[in-house]
């Protein structure tokens, strides 16, 4: 079994300020760490490794995302491709994925995190499934993979058993990151002996329309700030109000 | 000129850090509360190979040179210096010993084991008569067949009770004292079952004002055998090995302290922030802030001076005077620091309930061990007036 595995940088959100009167997010220390739902993504892939699957880790972005890329390699992948590409939307970077996928043509499963720590819009992997016209497993807890197929937890309501043929594409929750880290042996040989493969976009099928952002990011911006409600220190005060507003006689 | 750490030691650092935070951190109460090291958190860190930063591939370690050593303690000394403490004496000294001094049989069968946590190492210099005066050490080796037999005491060896490796220092020559008299060997001192090898006897846990998640005794040896293929160096010149040993050990020790001054004043400035008297924050108190401007300087000082040093150890420059530095600055912008932070945070820095407080006990060892900050001005000027050509050490 081929897993594909689809990894994301974060700004390190302790190195990060919010000052809500200015409006402005201050980074203080530029750090990017891999999400953590990409851990979790990493962790799933590493379980069906044990049991003989090959991991390749993928990543879309500016040249940062090689250390995103051998830290996969460090927790286990055993190979990495780089996407050069200033991204776009998620529209755009599923369309890269999918004709990377496309390109190695036998990936079974692709396992993607659910939701980041710093856009957490969750777009990727629904979009992955649609341009690869695969199903869909979203918000899995655990997975579990043979050549019948994937079973999956997923949160919905509770948790439910899901389960769906291969291909698949799988997105993995963050909270289901159970802390394993990367391994410094391997994490040496990632920087020292192992290369990140370096693709174009030229190199994948892709026609113009594929890698045109629906939506634009714009400057930061944030929402009028919620007034609060004022607190009452007893029933009686409650009654007193209320009859004040004229709510009760 | 370059100041930026190369891509694959900022790497080890996230590994360091997530492993600090995330593993390390929630063990550091229980460990300094019941002084018993914290076992599962070793064993992890040995997993992911912390245990073998520095030594090259070939014998099992990460190949990190100097300055990922660096990173470690420093990453460990901002969470719990007793951690660093145990890597300290494994890494640092312990196994440095052994690969300084060792020959190509001795670093493959011991630095594997060693690299990879699976065997735990200390180093064995001091002893009751003989601290600073580390030359006035009487612990004897006497040459019997192909073997050496050692009997005497040391004291204070941190990993003591838990290593099943040592680097010790012996006197195999009395006549000669210990330069060219004392002879450095590589020892097993537990079986692989863990029981103490023939001859050797761990004393009693020390109790001690701080460093309670670091495990140090007194250990002695009676009819000890040696083989003789175990010695570091050349027989009678042990003392250099143990000499060279501590000149690297000094820069990392100050690494740690590093880490300990960076979360003295990370604390201070959180608290600073948060806490209100007389209607404001600290933060806007001129006399807080006075005292966190001297604490950032003193830190960045410190890590221009310590990885600079280790840049010089890395590209094989001469590196004794400022690794000498290192530890002397380092210990005391540290427990400057963390006395600071306590100072700002007022009783809640003296509560056992805040973890300032350890880390105020723990900062004051950095100033005595290792060689104490007396010991360090005296190399460091030993060093100085050489370079005009005077010697102030017979």
């Amino acid at each position: 079994m081929k897993v594909l595995v689809c990894v994301k940088q974060v700004l390190d959100p302790t190195g990060l300020t919010v000052n809500r009167k200015a409006e402005k997010v201050f980074i203080n220390r530029e750090d990017f760490i891999l999400d953590t739902a990409s851990k979790a993504a990493l962790e799933a892939a590493n379980d069906l490794k044990r049991a003989g699957a090959a991991v390749i880790a993928i990543s879309v972005g500016p040249e940062r995302v090689e250390d995103g890329l051998r830290e996969a390699l460090a927790r286990g992948a055993d190979r990495a491709i780089w996407i050069r590409s200033e991204g776009g939307d998620a529209l755009v970077i599923a369309n890269l994925i999918a004709a990377a996928a496309r390109k190695l043509s036998d990936i079974d499963l692709i396992i993607a995190g659910h939701q980041s720590l710093d856009s957490g819009a969750g777009e990727l992997a629904p979009r992955l499934a649609e341009a690869l016209d695969w199903p869909q497993i979203l918000g899995a807890a655990q997975i579990d993979a043979g050549e019948q197929g994937v079973t999956a937890i997923v949160q919905a309501d509770g948790f439910v058993q899901v389960e769906a043929a291969l291909p698949v594409v799988v997105s993995m929750l963050g909270a289901a990151y159970r802390g394993s880290l990367a391994n410094g042996w391997r994490l040496m040989d990632a920087y020292k002996q192992w290369d990140v493969e370096a693709w174009s976009t030229s190199e994948l099928d892709l026609n113009e329309d594929d890698l045109r952002p629906l939506t634009i990011k714009k400057e930061d911006a944030f929402p009028p700030e919620r007034q609060l409600g004022m607190s009452v220190r007893d029933v009686k005060e409650l009654v007193v109000m209320l009859k004040r507003e004229k709510v009760i006689a | 000129m370059d100041f930026e750490l190369s891509r694959e030691h900022q790497a080890l650092r996230r590994l360091i850090r997530e492993f600090a935070e995330e593993e390390l951190r929630p063990a550091t109460r229980c460990a300094d509360r019941s002084a018993q090291p914290p076992l599962d958190v070793v064993k992890k860190a040995a997993e992911i190979g912390l245990f073998g930063v520095p030594f090259p591939r070939e014998y099992g370690g990460l190949g990190a040179g100097e300055t990922g050593y660096c990173i470690l303690m420093e990453e460990i000394g901002r969470v719990d210096t007793s951690f660093a403490t145990i890597i300290g004496a494994h890494i640092g000294i312990g196994t440095m010993a052994i690969y300084l001094g060792g020959n190509k049989q001795i670093r493959e069968k011991y630095l594997p084991d060693l690299c990879s946590g699976k065997k735990i190492a200390a180093f064995a210099l001091t002893e009751p008569q003989a601290g600073s005066d580390a030359a006035s050490i009487k612990l004897r080796a006497t040459k019997e067949g192909d073997s050496y037999i050692l009997d005497g005491e040391k004291m204070w060896i941190t990993n003591g009770p838990m290593a099943s490796t040592m680097s010790i220092l012996a006197v195999t020559d009395p006549a000669l004292g210990a330069r060219g008299g004392a002879t450095a060997f590589v020892i097993e001192t537990r079986n692989g079952d863990g029981a103490p090898t023939e001859g050797f006897t761990p004393g009693k846990h020390e109790h001690k004002m701080g460093l309670h998640g670091s495990p140090t005794a007194a250990i002695s040896f009676d009819n000890f055998r040696v083989p003789a293929e175990n010695v570091l160096g050349q027989v009678g010149l042990g003392f250099v090995v143990f000499m060279q040993t501590l000149d690297i050990g000094r820069v990392t020790l100050g690494a740690a302290t590093l880490g300990g001054a960076e979360a003295s004043l990370q604390q201070t400035l959180e608290w600073a922030a948060l806490r209100e008297q007389f209607g404001k924050p600290l933060a806007l108190t001129q006399s807080i802030q006075f005292m966190v401007a001297d604490m950032a300087a003193e830190t960045e000082a410190l890590r221009s001076l310590v990885y600079r040093t280790a840049w010089l150890v890395d590209n094989q420059k001469p590196f004794i005077k400022e690794a000498g530095m290192c530890k002397l600055l380092g210990s005391e912008i540290a427990s400057r620091c963390v006395d600071r932070a306590v100072q700002v945070m007022g009783a809640l820095g003296y509560s056992r309930d805040v973890h300032m407080e350890r880390g105020f006990r723990d900062a004051r060892i950095a100033e005595i061990f290792e060689g104490t900050n007396e010991i360090q001005r005296i190399l460091i000027a030993e060093q100085l007036f050489r370079e005009v050509g005077v010697r102030i050490r017979p």
